[in-house]
């Protein structure tokens, strides 16, 4: 699955490249499972009066997942929310820095979130947590997507701070 | 004091231009660190998971993607090659398809924002590409948007119905004609503006012929089985509103398929597409959660409903200065948090100044739908802005703008004139 | 010292939450204790995730209703069928506190007190007189013991997120809702013509605070501070079984029908779910066996 070529995500090298690539095939898999999901979930509850009693539970694990991983490959397709007005304004050096900063920023906000999310996944671990329905899924399974998520995000947030250097080689 | 810093961090983060998420997360969890020190952060792992595992918010990916099928296949080309030669005398032409359309859809899904995603994704690239002025389609498109949680069903209504024990069946049915009314301002609104200014809409001079008609007629068709597949899914009793979702697409596939559109190819992109698009405005959805996690534990929302409640005033002064602190909170929190926030504890006051709790639901709706328009933290902006690459923020914004006034005027209409919403209610119940 | 106290429940009104209201007033005229309630979905904590929220000490003190992903041992005192009255209900759970004080204090919380709601009953769109007409139809539960419940009777057991449940119940895509007349019924009744007015379990829940937290408090606190929720606890019963009538009379007053449990079948409902308690205790380990056993013999089933 490649990604929007019109938009042509600039690489920091091929390790990023191929990570972006395995997130677009995860994504565009999950994406793929939830459809299904939710229409077999609706086909068997109104043909044969069946619910699977495990569609919502997985749904939320899906939006779960597509929250993080959609957001890394937004963010790598540079279409990840910006006002660019002010930030249009400076000159190219100034630029670079502040883009260099806010990325910096970004990078921390993750691996706080990254370290507390991984927490959560341990407190749930050593509990023994797990959802009450008729699975029983143990939630430190799907809560694992929250630091892997971030991880991922903190990831693609070094290609753009390594791209602020090869932009101003040129 | 410390959600003056909070507020002023966002602000400035996101005017300085970083990636407006990290900025919400940042100012989120500077808010957090200066309400509780590093100790509160041991909460983030349970919000990040209270607020992302949801259900209801699968709507987003699943509208979206049944959007990027009808855009990929051609569909929509021809849906709006269809409508074009009905609309060529009306000022304004496909800009209203866009308001009919978002109406369409606030009937078929819960929220606003799979409203907002779906029609943006399909008409910003169309009507763009017909020559009208981007700001007006935009403006349009996110106005349109905020229909979807005021026509029935509405997961919004349904919450506040859950916090202050109103009738669901009432507030759905007192919805319906303020809905259809903002439509027809919206519309009215297109038409004055284009009268004025003719250069924001094409103008096509010949008249169509018959056969052109007919023709257009035949391009309509797909469009028609689809909404008929999702809608009737919905009221037939067979999918709940975000299922239609998923319904939606199934039905946007087989009809590709039928009009031998499908290929792996388009498969592919719609789904690359709706990953990156979806996952943007879901990160948004949750950074706005941590966000609102930050104020709720603040108290401010207390506070200001607080001093509201001790100023002792009339009934009109209470509903305009609840107008104002929905603008101000709407301009950094999500609606069903502030939802949360105020209304069980304005609820008390309110039936003690004898206001109707189904009037006040509506209100509190359309309330909800302007602070999803208010920059810095609104969400349908983000929405649209994102189904295109041509279209800022900043254009969203300007461009949604004259429909905001249109909102906050049709707000004090509704307060002047109740009977807006509540007749149909009292009429059928 | 200074907490910040949660409950699941949004509802200002409900009996719950004026319960919980209660206490932090109360603690805060007694003691130096300063409580601080917050409304459920305001701090975007999952209400299922509450237990672990207390025991990770992110709040310090909750209503906690939905704990089964967390001390699923308590689930059986919400079993169908097993508990069927009050006077059941009251020695069924003295005889299973301690066991529940050492589950909840494993999850490093101490269980304090709690409250319980009137029995869920069923109520429906279409017209009920016995459980035998549940027959082929779709009806909503909210765990899959519940949902063993409707399938004995040939329903359909349906998940469905709560936030889809008004709109499902108006176009048919579901037909029914097992909840409290003063519970959910009172948001849905107006999609709900039909009662059936049988009991099929009891929903309750546990009012806990953070080990440590508690810990942390004077003696004279913690002493206040339970003896505070061991009175409020009863009293927001007692107040959920006076709204429970209320609710009746109100909702059968706007027309819904309230039908009473046809003569045998609850001991039919008995008899044939019976054998699903024992599967259930096997299932999850001796401890619930034991946990089972317990309650069987304090109420002598
Ligand atoms: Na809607
Ligand atoms: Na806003």
């Amino acid at each position: 699955m490649q990604l929007d070529a019109t938009k042509g995500p600039v690489s920091a090298g091929p390790l990023f490249d191929a990570v972006a690539r395995a997130v677009s095939f995860a994504t565009g898999a999950v994406l793929v499972a939830l459809v299904t999901l939710v229409c077999l979930e609706a086909f068997l509850r109104g043909a044969f009066n069946y619910s699977l009693g495990f569609a919502e539970e997985l749904t939320g694990y899906g939006v779960v997942f597509m929250t993080f991983f959609g957001a890394a490959l937004a963010l790598r397709s540079a279409s990840m929310f910006q006002v660019h007005f002010l930030l249009d304004s400076w000159p190219g050096g100034t630029r670079r820095w502040l883009i260099r900063a806010f990325a910096l920023v970004a990078l921390l906000i993750c691996v706080i979130l990254a370290w507390k999310t991984k927490d959560l996944t341990l407190s749930s671990f050593n509990r023994g947590k797990f959802a009450p329905t008729v699975l029983r899924t143990p939630l430190w399974i799907p809560q694992i997507i929250l630091p892997v998520g971030f991880t991922v995000l903190a990831f693609f947030l070094v290609e753009q701070i390594l791209l602020t250097f090869r932009k101003s080689e040129d | 004091m410390e959600a003056i810093l909070a507020f002023g961090l966002l602000i400035g983060l996101i005017l300085g231009g970083m990636w407006v998420q990290f900025a919400v997360a940042g100012a989120g969890l500077t808010y957090i660190w200066l309400l509780k020190g590093f100790g509160g952060f041991k909460a983030l792992g349970l919000v990040s998971w209270g607020a992302a595992n949801s259900f209801t918010l699968a709507a987003i990916p699943l509208f979206v993607l049944m959007a990027e099928i009808l855009l990929g296949s051609g569909l929509s080309t021809r849906l709006y090659n269809g409508v074009a030669p009905f609309m060529r005398r009306l000022p304004g032409g496909l800009l209203h398809t866009n308001i009919a359309g978002s109406g369409i859809f606030a009937a078929i899904s819960g929220g606003s924002a799979p409203t907002a995603a779906a029609m943006s994704t399909v008409a910003l690239p169309e009507l763009s590409a017909r020559g009208y002025n981007k700001r007006l389609v935009a403006g349009s498109l996110a106005a349109g948007g905020t229909l979807g949680i005021l026509i029935p069903p509405s997961i919004t209504m349904i919450i506040y119905a859950t916090f202050t024990e109103t009738s669901i069946a009432r507030l759905f049915a007192a919805g319906l004609v303020p809905g259809i009314v903002l439509a027809l301002c919206y519309m009215g609104f297109i038409i004055v503006r284009v009268k004025l200014n003719p250069s924001l809409a094409p103008k096509t001079e010949t008249p169509a012929s018959m056969g052109d008609l007919g023709r257009a007629l035949l391009d309509i068709v797909p469009f028609l089985m689809l909404i008929v597949i999702v809608l009737g899914s919905i009221y037939g009793g067979f999918a709940t509103p975000t299922e239609a979702g998923a319904v939606g697409t199934v039905g946007a596939i087989l009809i590709a398929g039928l009009y031998r559109k499908l290929s792996l190819g388009l498969l592919k992109d719609a789904l690359s597409r709706t990953a990156s698009m979806s996952g943007n405005i879901l990160f948004i959805v949750f950074t706005s959660m941590i966000f609102a996690y930050a104020t709720a534990l603040s108290g401010i929302g207390e506070d200001l409903v607080g001093l509201l409640e001790n100023a002792n005033v009339s009934r009109l002064t209470f509903l305009l200065i609840i107008m104002v602190v929905f603008a101000i909170l709407g301009c950094f929190m999500e609606g069903l948090g502030m939802i949360a926030i105020i209304v069980p504890v304005i609820f008390p006051a309110l039936m003690a100044l004898d206001v109707d709790p189904i009037w006040f639901g509506v209100f509190v709706v359309i309330l909800v739908e302007l602070g999803q328009l208010t920059p810095p933290l609104g969400v349908i902006l983000f929405v649209v802005a994102s189904s295109s690459d041509k279209v800022k923020i900043e254009d969203v914004i300007m461009g949604t703008l004259p429909f905001f006034i249109i909102i906050v005027s049709f707000m004090l209409l509704l307060i002047a004139v109740p009977q807006i919403a509540l007749f149909l209610p009292e009429f059928t119940y | 010292d200074d907490w910040t106290a949660y409950t699941y429940s949004s509802v200002s009104t409900t009996s719950a939450v004026k319960g919980m209201t209660r206490i932090a007033e109360r603690v805060a005229a007694d003691s130096d204790l300063e409580i601080d309630l917050h409304l459920g979905k305001t701090l975007q904590i999952a209400s299922a995730d509450i237990t672990q929220a207390v025991g990770d000490g992110i709040i310090d003190m909750a209503a906690d209703f939905f704990f089964s992903g967390s001390v699923p041992l308590a689930r059986v005192l919400n079993l169908p069928m097993l508990i069927e009255n009050d006077d059941e209900w009251a020695k069924a759970y003295a005889a299973m506190e301690p066991t529940l004080v050492d589950a909840f204090a494993q999850q490093g919380v101490v269980l304090l007190g709690g409250y319980r709601y009137p029995e869920q009953t069923i109520f429906t769109t279409f017209k009920i007189n016995s459980l035998a007409d549940l027959d082929g139809h779709k009806i909503r539960v909210t765990s899959p013991e519940q949902g063993h419940f409707i399938e004995e009777f040939g329903g359909a057991a349906i998940t469905l997120s709560g936030s889809e449940v008004p709109t499902s119940l108006e176009r048919g895509v579901i037909e029914g809702v097992l909840t409290a007349s003063a519970g959910g019924a009172k948001n849905w009744h107006e999609f709900l013509p039909y009662n059936y007015r049988f009991s099929v379990n009891y929903g309750n829940s546990m009012i806990i605070a953070n080990a440590d937290s508690f810990n942390a408090l004077s003696e004279d606190t913690k002493a206040t501070l339970r003896a505070i929720v061991a009175e409020e606890g009863p009293k927001t019963t007692a107040a959920f079984l006076e709204d429970e009538e209320v609710q009746k009379k109100a909702q059968s007053e706007a027309g819904m029908t309230l039908v009473s449990a046809a003569e045998g079948d609850a001991s039919d409902a008995s008899a044939k779910l019976a054998p699903f308690w024992e599967s259930w205790a096997k299932e999850n380990g001796p401890e619930y066996e034991a946990a089972l056993a317990t309650v069987r013999a304090a109420i002598g089933k």
